[in-house]
């Protein structure tokens, strides 16, 4: 109960500014700096200026002033929060605290996936393209439509992103991502490519079937919770990576750290899925004037 | 001394099956395991047994949803509610499995 209390404590301290609270392993560590690995901010950048161009060229084409004003806020919105998840020390963070690396992933599957979703950025993304280019791309497209549904269909994306997120969190595949930098960044990919998945089931199959997409989420919501709450209540830290490292950035034993990060991901997830669930539930109220029959 | 009829129980199965059987699931396996992380080596076994009962309670109340088809009847209403909680406990014991499946028991 106590380590519980001062993981409660330590989760408030993530709010300030982490860098100037971080001690490293042992205490004695610099403070977490930021991550410039070409690999991740050259096609961070490379996806910022093709998307810039496209909205750029679609503007200037558009009649109407404010077009695609709400896509572009909600691909920036998306992409700085991918930025702050991988560049910013908050990723350097997650090498010493596994509490602060569950915040990167979070922010990767929980924020920037679905604000990626709903900016719809292919379609605009395609414009900074020839024409050429653009028209065989989009015969392309209408090859893979039948993949592409059967990938997005709410309950296949549902278990993939499931199925992602339990195997990467045996101890096994989550040690071998923290000793090896190219499976860390398959782990990372493939949180975000099923998650991109996810969200486009669910948020882009609402029309259809509202039900079925709230099922999804709350399918969701208890799975990540249930592994949220198994870690939040073990009291051995799962992870040699990070149960070798003594007292984290926080002053936490690696049991507490973890303790710290089963909590960030089973109530703040929980109440992502929760929400966009109850949001979906009102904007089909909205639609129906009050009537609605979730199922048809 | 009057018999019971098991068949105004149908609507029922599967609350009264998901229940006893996550039950019986958590006092087998994760309770024991407190005491003795080698009982841990049981959770799929358990697990599974523990599906099947609800599978099974399940489907004896889908049969008697089927055979109700007055939508104010009590017993619909009754083995539709049966039928949630089925799902319900469904989940809180594959949960239980998944986590036997990618944790060792004594790390818990």
């Amino acid at each position: 109960m106590k380590g519980f209390a001062r993981a409660s404590v330590a989760f408030c301290a993530m709010a300030s500014p982490f860098a100037a609270r971080a001690h490293g392993a042992h205490g004695t560590a610099a403070a977490p700096g930021w991550t410039f690995d070409a690999w991740v901010v050259g096609p961070l950048l490379l996806s910022l200026l093709w998307y810039a161009t496209g909205y750029l060229r679609l503007r200037n084409r558009s009649t109407v002033a404010a077009a695609h004003h709400a896509s572009a806020g909600w691909f920036v919105a998306g992409w700085l929060v991918l930025a702050t998840a991988l560049v910013t020390p908050l990723h350097e963070a997650g090498e010493r605290s596994f509490a602060a690396h569950m915040l990167e992933h979070e922010l990767l599957m929980l924020v920037a996936a679905p604000l990626m979703v709903l900016s719809r950025p292919i379609g605009i993304a395609l414009w900074a393209l020839p024409q050429g280019v653009r028209r065989a791309l989009g015969a392309l497209g209408h090859g893979i439509s039948a993949p592409w549904r059967a990938l997005t269909a709410p309950v296949t994306a549902t278990l993939l992103q499931a199925v992602a997120l339990w195997l990467w969190h045996a101890p096994r595949l989550f040690d071998l991502a923290l000793a090896d930098p190219g499976w860390h960044v398959i782990q990372h990919l493939s949180f975000l490519a099923t998650a991109l998945l996810f969200w486009w089931a669910v948020l882009h199959g609402r029309e259809r079937r509202v039900g079925v997409s709230v099922a999804c989420l709350f399918f969701t919501a208890t799975i990540s919770g249930a592994l949220g709450a198994l870690m939040a209540f073990s009291s051995s830290p799962w992870y040699a990576g990070y149960a070798s490292s003594g007292l984290d950035a926080f002053g936490l034993t690696p049991a507490e750290d973890q303790q710290l990060a089963g909590l960030l991901m089973w109530i703040p997830g929980g109440l992502v899925h929760a929400l966009a669930a109850l949001a979906m539930f009102g904007r089909r109220l909205r639609h129906d004037r009050g009537h609605i029959n979730a199922f048809d | 001394m009057k018999m019971p009829n098991f068949a105004e129980l149908k609507p029922w199965a599967g609350l009264i099956a998901g229940m006893g059987a996550a039950g019986l699931q958590h006092q087998l396996v994760s309770d024991s395991i407190h005491f003795d992380c080698r009982y841990g080596d049981y959770d799929l076994l358990v697990g599974l047994a523990a599906l099947l009962v609800i599978a099974v309670g399940g489907l004896v109340s889908w049969s008697s949803l089927r055979a109700q088809p007055d939508t104010d009847s009590t017993r619909r209403f009754v083995a539709q509610m049966s039928l949630m909680a089925t799902v319900l406990f469904a989940l809180m014991v594959l949960w239980g499995i998944m986590a036997g499946v990618i944790l060792p028991a004594c790390l818990l």
